[in-house]
């Protein structure tokens, strides 16, 4: 149960709406035993997925991510101890998992085209839309992506957990391997990053409307 | 500074979900990475899949194949792109497990010739949890051995995916079968279906699974295991095609899938060229087998898994591969594959670069 007795999100103090909590059960697993491979993976995919994008894993790249999140998963379960929650287990994993990833992206092609990923970003697009809300939806979507890739790896993640899946300082400790007065400060500091890219996002938008 | 401006907040709520992924999403990642764990990383990500194809399917599935894991059976789904496969996810069962592990991408589905009593299948929440349960883990990992096991229930999927109706097989037969609401779904009728979209109608054989993928025309999909024969499509509209008769005995695939495995296998268990001589065996036997493609993704990967004895082919196999088969479903892994000596992988890379 530790990473628990603090359960408030971070952002509590903000008026933010709490839209993740009900799907992402975030403490139950604790106390359940560990729950079997499938359920876990229903109840956390949308997790995983949704966080390896905002850690920057490109729409073309995320089904790999993801699957080689569960592939430890699977591998690891065993292991698991019911000391810290599975989602941030789950996190823990796919920040090692998103690292490496990383690292072979850059390895391979620095500068590569992305044409492959820009289609399939559009096919997608196309079939998902719908009228202007969705337009609107995945504007905000890319230009949260393009803020977020302003921050550092570190600031990143504390800043995902904290802002868009509602954790706890405790839980975020827990999901990055880090302290909690670490995780305050990252935070600080990833707020304020995040403040200032997106004002020059939007500045470099009004110069060169799209 | 605990605040943020409104302007950070409205973006931070306005995108909140907006990275969720899609059922469809949900179910291509499921399919694949059930093909993962059970027929290894290697071979199994050859099958793996992403039916980002435009197929809508629905998978209604009932009582399982030999406890394998509800994991697999995502194949199913992933096989017609489902869209709605999410609440139906859960239900799809077991069922297509065995199947869903290696046909998901080829849309090929191997069970059992039937003779066995086809249970009834309530495509029920219950059902299938209590599936998953049971064949989680171990049946997972052990799923390719269960390929040939003649399923103890009928696995039904109903598919409303694109399939060239002279690719679909309507292999009807007598058993209860579910077919989940979704108004995708026309058939509901005992019967089989497999829709075959790259692979021949020669792929499919025996009386049993389903999958469908999505490369062309319309077909619905339903499939229980026959009770041996092949009876009459209960409702004409079922019929997505003339239903050619397999041509392959479903020994075939069955062959082909456990080669496959086999070769994973080894290739897991870090034996590379042991992995290329079980492919090369698979080569000698199917020259033209509905997994060629699977193998030939497979190849790379062992290839690369040699180090720099399998530099040269590796790098030739995998441009190869992406040249003709760039949008297969494996494409994305043996893009990702890194051959020794070849720090310039390809000109066909994408960049994965994570900036967005």
């Amino acid at each position: 149960m530790a990473g628990h007795s603090e359960d408030v999100p971070l952002s509590a103090t903000c008026e933010t709406p709490i839209l993740t909590r009900a799907t992402s059960l975030p403490s139950n697993d604790v106390q359940d035993a560990v729950p079997p491979f499938e359920v876990l993976y229903e109840r956390h995919f949308a997790f995983v997925w949704r966080s390896a994008r905002r850690l920057g894993v490109s729409e073309a790249a995320v089904d790999d991510v993801t699957q080689e999140v569960f592939l430890v998963v699977h591998k690891r379960l065993a292991q698991f101890e019911a000391r810290s929650s599975m989602k941030t287990w789950l996190f823990a994993i796919l920040v090692r998992v998103v690292r490496n990833h990383r690292r072979t992206v850059a390895r391979k092609q620095p500068h590569a085209s992305r044409d492959d990923e820009k289609e399939l970003v559009h096919v997608r697009e196309d079939a998902a839309r719908g009228p202007h809300e969705r337009a609107e939806k995945a504007e905000a979507v890319r230009m949260l992506h393009a803020v977020l890739d302003a921050l550092d790896d570190d600031k990143r993640e504390v800043f995902v957990l904290a802002e868009l899946e509602q954790m706890s300082a405790p839980e975020i400790a827990d999901a990055t391997g880090s302290n909690v007065n670490t995780v305050y400060s990252r935070l600080r500091a990833a707020r304020r990053d995040f403040e200032e890219a997106l004002a020059r996002h939007k500045a470099r938008d009004e110069r060169r409307p799209r | 500074m605990n605040d943020m401006s409104p302007e950070a907040r409205w973006l931070l709520d306005e995108a909140r979900d907006g990275d969720d992924p899609t059922a469809e999403d949900r179910a291509r990642v499921r399919g694949a990475l059930a093909t993962r764990i059970a027929v290894g990383v290697a071979a199994g990500s050859v099958v793996g899949v992403t039916a980002k194809s435009a197929a809508s399917a629905t998978v209604a599935a009932g009582s399982g194949v030999a406890g394998a894991g509800g994991l697999a059976a995502g194949g199913a789904a992933v096989a017609g792109g489902s869209a709605l496969a999410l609440g139906t996810m859960a239900k799809i069962g077991a069922a297509i497990a065995v199947v869903g592990t290696l046909g998901v991408a080829t849309a090929v589905v191997v069970t059992s010739p039937a003779a066995h009593p086809v249970s009834t299948v309530s495509a029920t929440t219950t059902t299938t949890s209590a599936q998953s349960d049971v064949g989680s883990r171990d049946a997972l990992v052990a799923s390719s051995a269960t390929v040939n096991t003649p399923p103890p229930a009928a696995p039904v999927v109903a598919a409303d995916a694109p399939a060239s109706a002279a690719d679909a097989l309507t292999i009807p037969a007598p058993s209860p079968v579910v077919a989940s609401r979704r108004s995708a779904i026309r058939a509901t009728s005992p019967a089989l279906v497999t829709a075959l979209a790259r692979a021949a109608p020669a792929a499919v054989t025996a009386p049993a699974a389903v999958t469908a993928v999505a490369d062309a025309a319309s077909a619905v999909v339903v499939a229980p295991p026959a009770a041996g024969g092949l009876a009459v499509a209960d409702s004409a509209e079922k019929q997505a095609g003339s239903a050619p008769k397999p041509a392959a005995p479903s020994g075939d695939i069955a062959a082909e899938t456990r080669l496959l495995g086999d070769a994973g296998a080894a290739l897991r268990a870090g034996d590379p060229s042991r992995s290329l001589a079980i492919l090369e065996a698979h080569a000698r036997a199917f020259p033209a087998g509905a997994l060629a493609e699977e193998r030939a993704a497979a190849r790379v990967f062992a290839l690369a898994a040699l180090g720099t004895g399998g530099a040269q082919s590796c790098t030739e196999e995998r441009q190869a591969f992406l040249t003709s088969h760039g949008r297969s479903p494996h494409a994305a892994r043996v893009r990702a594959t890194t051959c020794v000596g070849s720090a310039a992988a390809g000109a066909k890379d994408t960049s994965r670069n994570p900036s967005y």
